[in-house]
Order: structure tokens, then sequence, then C-alpha cells
């Protein structure tokens, strides 16, 4: 029996779920299928969009559309799928979207430029807090102990008086083996007694390396903040539980397999021995990049769903001399083989009815501010939008 | 040290000045008469001095009876045995231990069996070193018994019977030299036995031939040479650079310091020929490049030989917590500050393998590295063909070289080297290196199980320490009592405690990240410092060392990008770019 669809789109993240619920609302049946976490799970908390100097959102938007290869380029209103992005993830927990960038505080100490973040995120914006004040980065345990002084160091360039607050929350020898995700975990559960030891220590504002997996506030007579996280991330967590919260409540069928392509062209999914084939009007595609196992180079530079060529730059296989062009250097350099992709035509079509949204679309790079969650939700929504209206033959025809 | 300035903990140097000789030196000495005058006028002189000390350096130039420029294992084992004789030693190093062809072998205290046909005196002294080495750093080596697998070579049976009568030969005349590094002597496996033991192998062999071998971290074995030399009195300057050579020996150090010496000897491995010139002596060697491929895991259980594409040996083989495959032999030309590899010499390594070891092609590389070897010069042979022997050479005037050689007789090298400089210098007591344990190797190291349950590091943390450190580990560890948060894992990946970092820092002469990655292992695993980079940037406190490090891993992994690596790049740069805005380092948001 083949499983039925509108819209089919492959990939769980941020870009195939906003792909998912774009394409819902606009009238059609949609299945999901997902792989396992990708990318978006391992997200800091940040939603970045486009940052370009300290231009404000919207027109360092199109600044990068006119850079090339990006695909905000192939975008129709940009201004207006930017609004709706920034929509979206508002309602999963994200914060801020005003004119300009929030600047936050990274685990390395240095200020990020992002579009939005989660709530508790974004209210650290480093722009919103008063240059007098004196902020506390407080020191659980183990190695987050000693991060704290990098990020106290980092702090003290924007406000002189920020400190290193050591705090009794752990007091076991061998709780300097704490995770972060482990942490928070911790934190749920002692919760008031955190807020206690903060209450007594005297700082303007709280920086915490997390504040649990539950989204409660921490009442401790001073603001209290999260940081970015690097992975293994608990923000990235708590985005992906609720893209997955979302899909469910707009009522996506979602699929747990591996997506591929069947003997007679059409696509199936494959579970264990089970296979699944799959009919759809429309298809979008949202694997990722390298983590999330969308595009993968051996010989060559390919997408593996379809098999379709991929690009990095210009060039379609790495060569057997790593170069200049696709890898600088020095590793904060320009690497074009790291925004490797998919080459997508005006709205953000790979052909008559397949689509591709997020990372597996090449020419951007997430760690260079060329759009990072923001942009999977920038363009998942465009794609989502697409495959909804490119379907519409087939549902009128079944009628 | 010319940003040095008198503070308390140095006070000593206060109370040399005080010092009648250097009294009458100091009166002579306008600059410290004009620091006499300013303690006079009020300021203390302590401050004057601190001021006037770098222009008075000429007036308090250290003499050394000898001065070791290269910090690889032929210079540190050089000044280790030198200090133990009583030689007033200085070892100087413009980057850091092993961070040259030292650190870019295979990492072996291996009896060359390959030399055994042309080379045999190098065969027997590496033999017989690596069983002195055994006995001074015992926590160091590992065991790594080898395959050599027989593959039908398709001129029919005869011959391949007697390719492996010769090759059973030629293993038994190896076996005469096992004894002196306690080598199992060789067994012969039939196609079966030899499946089950390394279920990896192609299928169709001919049977294989064992051989035993060791492995080394060689990182470690030249920062320990180091300590002990230090230990000794010697004085060790890693990231010291030797600028100017003038006969006599005076020596000028970073282009703004100067120290005497009676004897210099050049350890500068690929670079003695440069050194050599500063001295205006000329040195050949035959320098040639050799790639290594580091697998993500430990692939196989032993060290399987391979025959490449042109007959030569490549061989894959278990190191620490990966598989390193190596090697490839070409003269090279070029600078040896500026090693790259390309996809052509990877390609010929994974081909190598591959007939032999099909499944090397599933691993993830993570990374490709070079390195020159200093072979002695000689016209003509085909660079697998060179000796790998060494040679001393006293070119007259007090200056002496080394090059040549093998890691696993670097001791027996030191000890030839030193024998010559004590006799020009007349001094010196009898060689001890090869009694005398190196730090950590006097006692068997701690138990993994009781290291971990005494102080709450994982297992795994525990064991890694304990090879590190051996019977140092205890004390590695100690440094967490008072600091409990330094228990925690700096690097999951090779179970690298903090309190490891800080005993580097402190004891081991380490001075940033990327010479904790020597001493630790830090970055060195599968993740190649996505974890850990950022952490231990935080113990020392600076972005620009984890800069330092993301360029060097950076730099072994740029060649190799391909399937699977390109995720842990992907992930690598999402953390400190797009995560940590180590980019936007320095910005800040209201300008």
């Amino acid at each position: 029996v083949a499983l039925s669809a509108d819209v089919l789109v492959i990939g769980g993240g941020m870009a195939g779920a906003a792909a998912a619920l774009s394409a819902r609302q606009a009238g059609a049946s949609v299945l999901l299928v997902a792989r396992g976490p990708g990318a978006t799970a391992l997200s800091s908390g940040a939603a970045d969009i486009a940052a370009v100097e300290d231009l404000p959102l919207r027109e360092a938007a199109r600044v990068l559309a006119r850079r090339s290869g990006h695909p905000y380029a192939l975008i129709d209103d940009l201004d207006a799928m930017v609004a709706e992005a920034l929509r979206l993830l508002k309602t999963l927990g994200y914060a801020g979207g005003g004119e300009r960038n929030l600047w936050l505080l990274s685990p390395l100490g240095c200020a990020k430029p992002a579009a939005l973040a989660q709530s508790a995120i974004a209210a650290g914006d480093l722009r919103a807090l008063p240059r007098d004040a004196r902020p506390a980065v407080v020191a659980l345990a183990g190695s987050q102990a000693i991060e704290a002084r990098l990020q106290a160091a980092g702090l003290r360039r924007f406000f002189e008086k920020a400190f290193v607050l050591p705090l009794d929350f752990y007091t076991q020898r061998s709780d300097a083996l704490r995770t972060l995700p482990e942490m928070a975990r911790d934190i749920d559960e002692r919760r008031d007694e955190l807020a206690a030891l903060l209450r007594r220590a005297g700082a303007s504002h709280f920086f915490l390396p997390t504040l649990g997996f539950s989204p409660q506030p921490i009442e401790a007579g001073a603001p209290v903040f999260e940081m970015l996280s690097a992975p293994p991330s608990v923000p990235g967590l708590r985005l992906q539980r609720a893209l997955d919260k979302a899909l469910q409540a707009a009522g996506v069928e979602v699929r747990t397999g591996i997506a591929e392509r069947s003997a007679q062209g059409g696509v199936q999914i494959v579970r264990g021995v089970a296979c699944e084939p799959v009919e759809a009007g429309a298809i979008v595609l949202a694997t990722g990049r390298f983590i999330g196992g969308g595009i993968r180079s051996d010989s060559r530079l390919r997408e593996t769903v379809f098999d379709l060529p991929a690009f990095a730059g210009e060039r379609q296989a790495m060569p057997a001399l790593a170069t200049e062009e696709l890898f600088a250097q020095r590793a904060r350099g320009r690497h074009a083989g790291l925004a490797a992709g998919v080459r997508v035509s005006e709205g953000l079509r790979l052909s008559d009815r397949i689509f591709a949204a997020g990372a597996v679309v090449g020419g951007y790079d997430q760690s260079r501010d060329e759009g990072g969650i923001g942009a999977a939700a920038l363009l998942g929504i465009a794609a989502g939008r697409s495959a909804a209206q490119a379907a519409k033959p087939r549902a009128r025809a079944s009628a | 040290m010319p940003e040095e300035t008198l503070t308390e903990s140095n006070s000593g140097d206060v109370a040399i000045l005080r010092d009648r000789g250097r009294r009458k030196e100091r009166e002579s000495c306008e600059h410290c008469a004009h620091a006499r005058e300013c303690r006079d006028g009020g300021i203390s002189f302590k401050t004057a001095f601190a001021a006037a000390r770098q222009v008075c350096e000429h007036r308090t130039v250290k003499q050394f009876d000898l001065l070791v420029i290269g910090g690889g294992v032929n210079g540190t084992g050089i000044a280790r045995d030198a200090a133990m004789r009583g030689i007033h030693t200085c070892l100087v190093e413009k980057k850091d231990f092993a961070a040259g062809s030292s650190g870019a072998n295979s990492g072996m205290i291996h009896g060359g069996a390959r030399y055994l046909l042309f080379d045999a005196n190098v065969t027997k002294l590496s033999c017989l070193d690596s069983g002195y080495i055994q006995r001074i750093a015992p926590h160091l080596l590992f065991r790594i018994p080898f395959l050599v697998p027989f593959l039908p070579r398709g001129k029919g049976e005869l011959f391949d019977r007697a390719y492996i009568y010769g090759a059973e030969c030629y293993f038994e005349e190896y076996d005469r030299y096992q004894p002196l590094k306690n080598g199992k002597p060789h067994t012969r496996l039939s196609d079966e036995e030899l499946h089950q033991i390394e279920p990896g192998i192609a299928q169709g062999t001919l049977g294989a031939v064992t051989m035993d071998e060791y492995g080394i971290d060689p990182f470690r074995l030249c920062t320990l040479n180091a300590r002990s030399a230090a230990a000794y009195g010697a004085e060790i300057r890693n990231h010291t650079a030797v600028t100017r050579l003038e006969e006599g020996w005076t020596v000028e150090l970073n282009g703004n310091e100067k120290v005497g010496a009676r004897i210099v000897f050049n350890a500068g491995g690929p670079w003695a020929p440069k050194i050599a010139a500063l001295a205006g002596v000329e040195l050949k060697i035959r320098p040639s490049k050799g790639v290594h491929v580091t697998l993500d895991r430990r692939l196989s259980n032993y060290g399987v030989i391979c025959r490449a594409i042109d007959g030569r040996d490549v061989f894959v083989m278990p190191h620490e917590d990966s598989s390193i495959i190596g090697t490839t032999d070409d003269d090279f030309y070029g600078d040896p500050d500026e090693l790259s590899v390309s996809q052509d010499e990877i390609e010929y390594l994974l081909q190598a393998v591959e007939r032999t070891f099909p499944v090397v092609r599933g691993a993830r590389i993570l990374r490709a590295w070079a390195g020159v070897r200093p072979t002695l010069f000689e016209y003509g042979p085909l660079e697998d063909r060179l000796s790998r022997d060494h040679r001393v050479t006293d070119h007259g005037r007090g200056f002496f070289s080394i090059v040549g050689g093998k890691l696993a007789s670097f001791r027996a090298m030191a000890e030839e080297a030193v024998d010559a400089v004590a006799k020009a210098l007349n001094k010196g007591d009898r060689c001890r290196t090869h009694q005398e344990p190196l730090p950590g190797g006097a006692t068997p190291p701690p138990a993994a199980e009781e290291l971990s349950r005494a102080h709450d590091v994982t297992a795994f943390a525990a064991a890694r320490i304990s090879y590190r450190h051996g019977a140092e580990a205890e004390e590695v560890l100690a440094l967490a009592n008072e600091n409990p948060e330094l228990l925690a894992l700096a690097c999951p990946c090779e179970g690298v405690t903090f309190a490891e970092l800080k005993f580097s820092l402190e004891r081991e002469f380490a001075g940033g990240l990327t010479d904790l990655r020597r001493r630790c292992r830090l970055a060195m695993g599968v993740c190649q410092g996505a974890r850990c980079i950022g952490p231990a940037a935080a113990l020392v406190g600076s972005l620009a060392e984890a800069e330092a490090l993301l360029d060097e891993r950076w730099k072994g992994h740029r060649p190799v990008l391909s399937g699977d690596g390109l995720a842990q790049a992907e992930l690598l740069q999402a953390t400190y770019f797009g995560t940590g805005a180590l980019h936007h380092e320095g910005e800040t948001p209201w300008r």
C-alpha cells in the first residue's frame, strides 16, 4: 500500500519542519520523513538570518541576496519572507527580531550577531544591557566552570565589572564530569535551589550556561540569561522538540526512516526491512548538508536522495589538491567547499515537482553569518509554499 | 626575556647581582651606573635595574659548555645525556620538542627488519637500543605485533613457495635480534589462522609471518628527555630560535639575547644544513618526505605490512586510539617549514593498504601529516634504498652535527654524540642514559582501575593518564585535590583532564595549546578539536591560542576533506565560528 500526500518533505530539521508547516498552512496534506536528528538538534539557540557588519536585518539579507550563489537571491519577496520566518520562530520559543540583530554571548566569550534567539538567550542581548552593568557568569562545575573564565573575560570587553561567580550548586568531587545536558536536567529538578543561591549572590545580571530543558523562569532577584551553546546543545534539543510538537499540532504525518529513490523512479521510505513507496504531488528536499547527510563528496559531489549533482563554488568535485578556491589556508578563512549543495532555480525549484530548502541548498555558509537556523526557516517556508502550489493540480485531479 | 621585569619571584637575580664579582662589572657599566643613580634618587634599585637590565645583557651573557640546537629526539637525547654527565648544557628549539621530524614519523621503536639486507648494523643498533628504551620508559612503549601476509604473486605456485621460504629465512635471521628488545620470535600462520586473528585481511592469502615490534608516543619521549635534562641542570629553551652563530661561540637567540658555549651541537634534523650554514659550515643531507594518514579508529588488531604499487612496504597499524598508515618516501627539495600533503600521496597509501586490508576504505581519515627524514647524503640510490645510518661529524672549532638515524636508536646516537663532546671538552662522566629511567618510568604505572577510583576520573581517562605519565600519574591528578574542576575532561576523545594540561603547562615547558597537543594528545582524537579547543583555551585564557590550534588541525584536515570528514569539518566550523563567533573576536556591538 503506497503512502500518499500532496507534499512529501524529506528531512525533519528546521528547514523540513518549516516547509511542512507552510505547505500545511497552504492547504496541502503533508508527509514528513526524517532519518533522525541532524544539525538543527545541535544548533546553538540563536536563529541567524543575515549579519553583515551591523546593518539592519532586512538590509543585511538584501546584501547577502546580491552575493553570488546565495539562495536569498531566488526568493521572491525577501522582506516578506524574513517577516514570515520571524513569525514562525517566535511560535517556537524564539524572541528578538527587531530591526537590528541581537548580539549574544558565545561559549568563547565573543559576541555573536543573530536575528532571534530562544527567549532566555535573547534577553541577554549585550546591546540591551546598561554599560555600567555588573554581570556574573555563573560557574557551576567542571569544564563549564573553567569555560566561565573565558566567557567572563569576553564579557569584560563590554562591561568592565563582569566577573565569574562560583556557585555551590554542585558539591561532589565527581560533579566535575557533568556535561551541559546533564546540568540542564539537574537544574530542572533543583530550580528553586538554584534561584536561592543566585539571590544570595550580588550581580546585576546572571549569565548561565543552561537554564534547564524546561523554559520556566528562574526568580533570582536579577535578570537571568542563558548563553549560546556548542554541541551537544540543550537549546538545539529544545528546538527539535518544539518542531516535533508543532508538526504534530499542525497535522503533519511524520515517519522515521530513510527516503530513497525507488526502482520505478518514485520515492520510497525504508526502515529496517520495511519499504513503503510514497505517492506525492510535490517533494521538498531538506536533508541538510554534510552533518545532515544531504550532500556527500566521494569521488564527486552529489546530493544523496536523488543523486543530483552538487556544487562547491563552481566545482562539481573536490579536486585532488586542496585548493584555496574551496578551502582557505587558515581555519577562519572562507571555505566555499563547506557551503556546497545543490543548485536551485527561482522559487527554490530543483525540477517540476522537487524543491529544496535549508543547508542542502548550496551557496551559503552557516558559520560565517550567511544564515543559520533563521535561513533554514525562511527557505523552508518558501519551498513549502511553492511545493503546495505545485501539488495543487494533483489535489484537484484526485477531487 | 626582554619583557621580564624583576619581581619577588625572581629576586634571586638581585642576589646574584650583589655578588662581588658582578659588582665590579656593574661599576664599569654605564647602564648600571644609571640604575645606581636612580636608586640614589629614591627609585628602588629593582625598578631601575629592570629598566637597565635589557641593555646590560652583554655583561651577563650566560656561559655553557654545550649548546644543543634542535628539540627533536636527537637534540633532547643529547641534552639529557650531556647534562647527566655533568656537562653544563643549554638546549634551544625554535618551535617545540618533536615539532619536526621526531613527531612526524610512525612512532615506532622498531628493530628495522627492513634494513637487515643492506644495513644490518642499523638493525642491530635499533634492536639493542629498543631494549634500553624499554628499560628507561616502560610506560611509554606498547607492543605492536605485525603481520606480514603473503598474497599470491601471480607467477605460479613454485615461485610463491620459494618466496615464502625466502621470507621465513629472512625473519629467522631477524629473530636473532629479537631478544635484544624482548621481542618474540616470528611465527608462521596459515590463511585460516591469519583470518582468525585479523578478519579484515583480504581473502585468499598464502598465510603470513608475524613479527614483534613496539610503538611509542614520540612527543612524550622528547618532552621527557628534555625534562630529565632540566632535572640534571640543563637549561631548556623551546620557542627559541638561533639567529646568529659567532665563532667562539656566541649564540644569538631570537635576535635579542646572547649566550656563550664552548661547543655547539647541531641536531636540527632537516634544518641541520641551515644551522650549519649559520656557522659557516657546509652540511649535506638527502632530505626525504614521508607522509602518514591517521584513521579515526583502531582499524586492525595488529600492524599489517602491505605492498605499495611500486613494491615498497607500507603498513597500517594501531597507534594509541587510532590507526596510522605510512609511509611515503620521496626526495624533498622544499623548505621543511612549508610541508604540505597532496591527495595523490594519500591515495598511494590507501591503495597500498587496500589490496591486503580492504576495509581501510570504510574508515574516516582524520588527517594527513608529513615529515622530512634527514637522511645521509648519497647520490644515486632510490629513496627507499638509502642507508638509515647516522653520522656524528666534528666540523672543527667546536661545532658538531648529527644527521640520519632512527627514532629507535636515538639513545645510542646521543651517547655517541656526547662521547665526542666529552672528549672535546675533556670533561664528563660515563653515559648513564641506558640505566636511569625517564620521568615516570622508575616504577610501574598505577593500575587504571585504582587511579580511577582514587581520583574520581573515568577509567578511560585513568588509563590514558597512566600511559602518558607512568608513575607520575598520581602526581598529575593530585593537582585536582584543591580544584576539583581540574578533574573534568578537556578532551573526551583522548581522556585528557584539565589537571594533565595544567601539569604540562607548569612542568613540561608547554607554552600554549599546540604544545599541549603534543604532550597530552589534546585535539588529536576523533573530533580533531571540536570538543576540546574551547575549554583548553579557557584554561590558558587565550583565544589566540585557540586559533593557533584550530589552524594547526585544519592544516592536516584540509588535504583529506571528503566523505564523513566533511561533516566533522562542518561541525567544527559551526562550533568555533557559527556558535563561538571567533571571527567576531574583539568586535563590540556598540560601534
